[in-house]
């Protein structure tokens, strides 16, 4: 028999995770349900006893990202389980699921003040936004990565819960979270900054010892003035040609293509279609005037308002790189300043 | 995307659900979608309550490119 009794965990998944379906599922409003499930059993089984799952708590990720009450809920069914500890995910890549994990944590972190972790892949670009706020494990891009990561977050779990320090190896698997560590060095900051100076001046390699944080707002541009201007449409719903002649990926996408719309009135499910693997397709499928609005641009280019560049950019935006995104976005601006371009709209899935 | 051609001066209208990500990631003329699943659209509503719904949606997209800001706005 163990020398300590388990402690009390909830784990947090998406409807994927918890078995309950895919993207057909993503609206499912949250629930719970007693004891682990999927990814919470491996928790277990490699925790050794250390932790048992009291209870899994579920939302689709289309319900937690277009209600701003599933949070409230999702805390409720956390807290009835009374834990003395908090998993999210890991949701390695995945863009939803990765949001509500970091949210959830955060929340139950302020309101129970207990241990949480949850896990994503670098690329993910909550990572940045919460790595000060919370540990995150990294992780693969994918659920293969599961095996790896889901024991790595219940050891780094239960040492937070013991107040145990984390090995160097266990904190190279957290993202930093730009904690100030006291240290003695031999020499007076006075002493290295003269030293950083003289290398500096003598065209050395030099580093400073206060990396500045990288600024992510971008200066607006300017707003378009004139009446009439040109406008060009770009989503990243993964719109493509029908029968996809292309060949453009469903995601982790590494291009961009082009969709010459110049003579359509509107997007019909005969010329068009989609291939992205991150939502559920059908609604845009059914009429792809819901994913680009170019029904109602061409009405109003009739009337003179505006003039509409002939293609559409599109790509599929699951799971893709942000270095990705941005060589697209580089390269899909370049193309439209040498067209005339003035202004675009960016419909996202 | 939405940032890099905002840099290059072109002013990008967002149509989006998750407007706080977009504005973390440097999207400024943020408009919020329908929905993950049909952003510019609502498969329950009526042919002409979609229109509508979708010709709103549309006009603030160029309302927002259509206005001087200084930070990332929301427009809706």
């Amino acid at each position: 028999m163990s020398d300590i009794k388990p402690f009390r965990v909830v784990h947090y998944l998406n409807q994927f995770y918890a078995g309950k379906g895919g993207e057909a599922f993503a609206n499912t409003s949250p629930y719970k349900i007693d004891g682990s499930v999927g990814p919470g059993r491996l928790l277990e089984q490699t925790s050794k006893g250390k932790l048992k799952i009291a209870g899994t708590v579920v939302c689709g990720d289309n319900y937690f990202v277009e209600n701003s009450s599933a949070i409230k809920q999702i805390i409720e069914l956390i807290k009835s389980y009374q834990p003395e500890a908090f998993i999210a995910g890991p949701a390695f890549l995945a863009g939803r699921y990765g949001e509500a994990c970091v949210e959830i944590c955060c929340a139950v972190k302020e309101r129970l003040d207990i241990p949480v972790i949850t896990g994503l892949a670098p690329e993910h670009p909550a990572v940045d936004r919460y790595r000060k706020d919370l540990p995150i494990l990294r992780t693969g891009t994918t659920g293969a990565d599961m095996k790896n990561s889901i024991p790595r977050m219940g050891e780094i779990l239960f040492k937070l819960l013991q107040g145990i320090k984390l090995s160097s190896s266990e904190q190279n698997l957290i993202y930093k979270r730009g904690l100030k560590k006291n240290a003695i060095l031999e020499k007076n900051a006075a002493r290295r900054a003269v030293a950083m100076l003289i290398t500096k001046h003598r065209g050395e390699n030099w580093q400073s010892e206060l990396p500045m944080p990288k600024n992510d707002l971008v200066t607006p541009a300017p707003a378009i003035k004139e009446k009439s201007f040109t406008l060009a449409l770009i989503t990243d719903g993964g719109l493509i040609l029908k029968g996809n002649p292309e060949r453009m990926p469903s995601g982790r996408s590494d291009r961009y293509c082009k969709i010459n719309i110049d003579s359509w009135e509107k997007l019909t499910p005969e010329k068009v279609e989609v291939n992205h693997f991150g939502y559920d397709n059908r609604y845009v499928l059914a009429d792809p005037n819901r994913l680009v609005p170019l029904d109602i641009i061409k009405t109003l280019e009739k009337r003179g308002d505006i003039r509409l560049h002939p293609v559409i950019y599109s790509t599929a935006g699951a799971a893709t790189a942000i270095e990705n995104a941005a060589s697209f976005g580089r390269g899909i601006a370049s193309e439209l300043k040498k067209a005339g371009v003035q202004a675009v709209i960016l419909t996202s899935t | 995307m939405a940032r890099e051609l905002e840099s290059a001066g072109i002013p990008v209208a967002h149509i989006c659900t998750m407007i706080n990500v977009s504005k973390s990631m440097g999207g400024n003329r943020l408009v919020p979608s329908r929905s993950v699943l049909h952003p510019t659209g609502d498969p329950d509503l009526t042919l002409s309550e979609e229109f509508k719904l979708r010709q709103k949606i549309v006009s603030n997209a160029l309302q927002a490119i259509q206005t001087e800001i200084k930070e990332p706005t929301v427009f809706e």
